[in-house]
């Protein structure tokens, strides 16, 4: 099959389009009953390949009638059909394949595909009426979907029409004409098949409901298909599945929350307006018992792990610290607080990952320590006050330096517990590590200080390891990010 | 801080952000005052290990420095104190030097070799013994504070050193011990060193270590037992013939361990019984199948007690067990 691939890309046009009825027969078994995965793969990348060099020689969108391309991806899109319209549908997941393989060929092959199965294909899906049939049939046009976002990711590189001129031409073209029925045209019905089945399916049915999930990111993904409201909507859909009290389908949630974070990587403001304000707005002000912090545990994950990235993550540390300071004063005891930090923790960690693999967060570099450190210095602050001195006999003896801050409570003010302390450290630990040497002394300045304004050189540590040592823990944790080599201001 | 612009450059008060003496100086408090307040004694501990190890700067040898006595020195005398101090105070300076020397090895410090030999000394505390040989495995464990992402200096031998000093010299003193439990405590410091070693390290001495390990399953607590069963199960599967010899013992000591009835209720907690039992069940499949054919009937009477066993984990392994050494019979008649 190799050779065979090697032999498509070399030889002529006419004599590999003479031939491709016969490839296309060959191939197709391998594929539809296939023994081995590896040989499958194979056959369904020369059949890509197939559709991609058909595809070369100047085409037009309204010349395509006829062309070696046409006869082929007609015959390919007419057999899978036909097992699509399979009462077992045995072929499902096979025709998929190939259909979305053939299509990622070229915008063309792309273009027969979508214009030769999609009008069947989703008349069929209205009227099927076992879901797991209809699972099947969706997961069809998903990778269709699938193959129209590797064209986009290539299209830089392509020699092909961009797809947006393509899909123009083909929208002012008169109907009944080859090039007439892009995949433009059936943006309001997919829209509408993926929201249904997510909405519509009983809640147990989550495989359908987790293709509905994949078909709306994938919706999302295309670049300028969808309208604003339209992702908004979907936005409001996945906020909805994440809240879903009795949903005990993690598989559908985690789905949810993935998408959700792809789509902030797109449309940033909308997912900020949207799905922190639902998200937060679940979480309560306050909570009568403890054991109730269990109900946002998943709300609160759900936040860190969309609100990691980028922009996003400024607006949720920002939000979750302002939540801290009104849970504090509502609240008894300090367990939902914990959580709130527990949430933060865990963003910080997925940013610190992030950037390791590579950094996907799109904002530069400095940005994104500057983002870090400020949370880490309003945190630091929010536990932490400045005090002065006292002797044996309580006389003040002007000595300035941090300590513990007391909340005023409900019942009273208390210090900040021992877990409290060590998470807020834990994500200065964390933002400190990830940062390079030079940015770190932000850090290192203030290792004793934690960040008060009181000149560090004031700071006398005999005093404040005998006085105040529970703020060594803010501190440790401080010195535990820097780099062996930065510079603390004693050695400037 | 730029609104001190007049403060001088070198004013005293900045030596206070110097880490070698700010490490000193946090030595010194956990040595001498009393009242660390809860909660915060593991940030001074892990200040001083993450000053040590990042910022104290190596010095030459022999050399005082002007600071005063090195961060090391005052370790060890903190330690040559213990017996003049506090319950409290000792305890804190235990810890503190556990943690300080999982500093020293990690980065190869001088004076690494000084603690690690004054630690073992101590194991034969009266007092304090046990509770040091508790912390024994802080040694070596992997620490949240200094890792690789915290950008600790870790360099040189740092998983071999501590076991490579501290097991021969345990063993001379485990041997020449009469006191149950100052013997008890070298073991539970074995058993920590031994969980954190890696096992290739260890291997080749096994045999030596071998009366050890099964004196530590018959006669202390639950966590010796399982660290002793555990570093004979990875000798079983890495090294068998080592333990060919002692093969008679093993077996009978794993019985022991196996054996819960209700008039005769095993000396084990059921995870340790599991454990046995993944330590029994490895012997088929690594040892020379003439030697293991021997006691097969005697094992698959045995474990019938292991298959009836309360506790449905150990249960489990007693049919993995069974399964292992029945398969051993039909190999050897296949090969007959």
């Amino acid at each position: 099959m190799e050779t065979l691939s090697a032999c498509i890309q070399h030889y002529d046009l006419q004599r590999v389009a003479t031939w491709s009825s016969q490839i296309w027969d060959a191939l197709k078994f391998e594929v539809l009953n296939a023994s081995e995965d590896e040989l499958a793969d194979e056959a369904l990348k020369t059949l890509r390949v197939m559709a991609e060099y058909l595809s070369y020689g100047g085409l037009t969108l309204q010349r395509l009638e006829g062309t070696p391309l046409s006869r082929f991806v007609n015959l390919v899109a007419r057999e899978c059909l036909k097992h699509l319209h399979e009462p077992q549908q045995r072929y499902a997941r096979q025709s998929g394949q190939i259909l979305g393989n053939v299509a990622s060929g070229s915008p063309f092959a792309f273009h027969i595909v979508v214009k030769v199965v999609f009008p069947e294909l989703i008349t069929l899906i209205e009227d099927v009426n076992s879901i797991t049939k209809k699972r099947e049939l969706l997961e069809v046009i998903n990778k269709v979907l699938e193959a129209r976002l590797e064209l986009v990711k290539a299209q830089e590189s392509s020699e092909f029409p961009s797809l947006a001129i393509l899909d123009a031409v083909s929208e002012s073209c008169a109907e009944g004409t080859m090039a007439h029925g892009g995949l433009t045209f059936f943006r309001d019905t997919l829209f509408e098949m993926f929201a249904l089945s997510l909405t519509n399916s009983p809640p147990q049915e989550s495989p359908i409901r987790i293709t509905a999930v994949t078909g709306l990111l994938k919706l999302v993904k295309l670049p300028g298909f969808l309208a604003p409201v339209e992702t908004g909507m979907i936005i409001q859909h996945f906020d909805t599945l994440i809240l879903e009290k009795n949903n005990d389908e993690d598989d559908l949630k985690n789905e949810a929350i993935l998408a959700l974070r792809e789509i902030a990587r797109l449309h940033e403001q909308s997912v900020l307006d949207i799905c922190f304000s639902a998200l937060l707005g679940s979480l309560p002000d306050s909570l009568t018992r403890d054991e109730d912090v269990e109900d946002c545990l998943p709300v609160l994950e759900a936040l860190a792990r969309v609100g990691s990235g980028g922009h996003a993550f400024v607006t949720l540390s920002l939000r979750l610290r302002n939540k801290l300071g009104d849970v504090l004063q509502r609240s008894i005891s300090q367990v939902y607080a914990h959580a709130l930090l527990a949430s933060l923790l865990y963003a910080v960690r997925q940013r610190e990952a992030a950037k390791l693999h590579g950094a996907s967060d799109n904002s530069p570099i400095s940005v994104y320590d500057r983002n870090g450190a400020v949370l880490v210095e309003e945190l630091y602050l929010s536990v932490t006050e400045v005090s002065l001195l006292m002797d044996r006999r309580n006389v003040i003896s002007g000595q300035p330096y941090t300590g513990l801050r007391s909340f005023k409570m409900r019942d009273g003010s208390k210090e900040p517990d021992e877990t409290m302390v060590d998470l807020v450290g834990k994500i200065g630990m964390t933002v400190v590590r990830s940062m390079d040497v030079q940015d770190q002394e932000w850090a290192a300045d203030h290792v004793f200080t934690l960040f008060a304004q009181i000149p560090s050189d004031q700071v006398d540590m005999e005093f404040v390891t005998q006085v105040t040592n529970r703020t060594l823990t803010l501190s440790m944790y401080l010195i535990a990010g820097l780099h062996r080599e930065v510079n603390f201001p004693a050695n400037k | 801080m730029s609104e001190i612009s007049n403060v001088p450059q070198i004013s005293p008060l900045h030596l206070k952000f110097d880490a070698p003496k700010v490490c000193s100086m946090l030595i010194r408090h956990v040595s001498e005052f009393a009242g660390l307040m809860q909660g915060a004694q593991d940030s001074v501990f892990g200040l001083i290990a993450l000053l040590f190890n990042k910022f104290v700067p190596a010095q030459s040898a022999n050399v005082e420095s002007k600071d005063g006595p090195l961060p090391q020195d005052l370790v060890l005398e903190g330690l040559k104190s213990l017996d003049s101090k506090t319950n409290d105070q000792a305890t804190n300076i235990i810890r503190m030097s556990v943690i300080f020397t999982m500093a020293a090895n990690l980065k190869g410090a001088r004076g690494t070799a000084d603690l690690l030999h004054m630690l073992v000394v101590l194991l034969g505390n009266k007092r304090y013994g046990l509770k040091l040989a508790k912390e024994f495995k802080y040694i070596l464990a992997p620490s949240e504070l200094l890792s690789k992402e915290n950008y600790a200096l870790m360099r040189g031998p740092y998983k071999q050193r501590p076991y490579a000093i501290c097991v021969p010299q345990i063993v001379t003193l485990f041997k020449s011990s009469d006191d149950p439990g100052i013997k008890s405590s070298y073991l539970v410091a074995l058993s920590g060193i031994f969980k954190y070693t890696p096992t290739e390290i260890i291997l080749p001495e096994i045999e030596s270590l071998l009366p050890i390990l099964l004196q530590s399953m018959d006669e202390f607590g639950s966590s010796v037992k399982a660290a002793s069963i555990e570093v004979l199960r990875t000798a079983i599967a890495e090294s068998p013939t080592s333990i060919e010899g002692h093969l008679r013992s093993i077996i009978n000591r794993l019985y022991d361990r196996i054996h819960n009835t209700l008039d005769d209720p095993s000396d084990a907690p059921s995870t340790v019984r599991a454990l046995a039992l993944k330590c029994l069940g490895e012997i088929p499949g690594h040892l020379n199948i003439t030697i293991a054919l021997r006691y097969k009937t005697e094992v698959l009477r045995e474990l019938e007690f292991a298959l009836n066993d309360v506790k449905r984990n150990v249960r489990d392994e007693a049919v993995r067990c069974r399964f292992a050494w029945f398969n051993l019979a039909e190999k050897a008649d296949e090969s007959d």
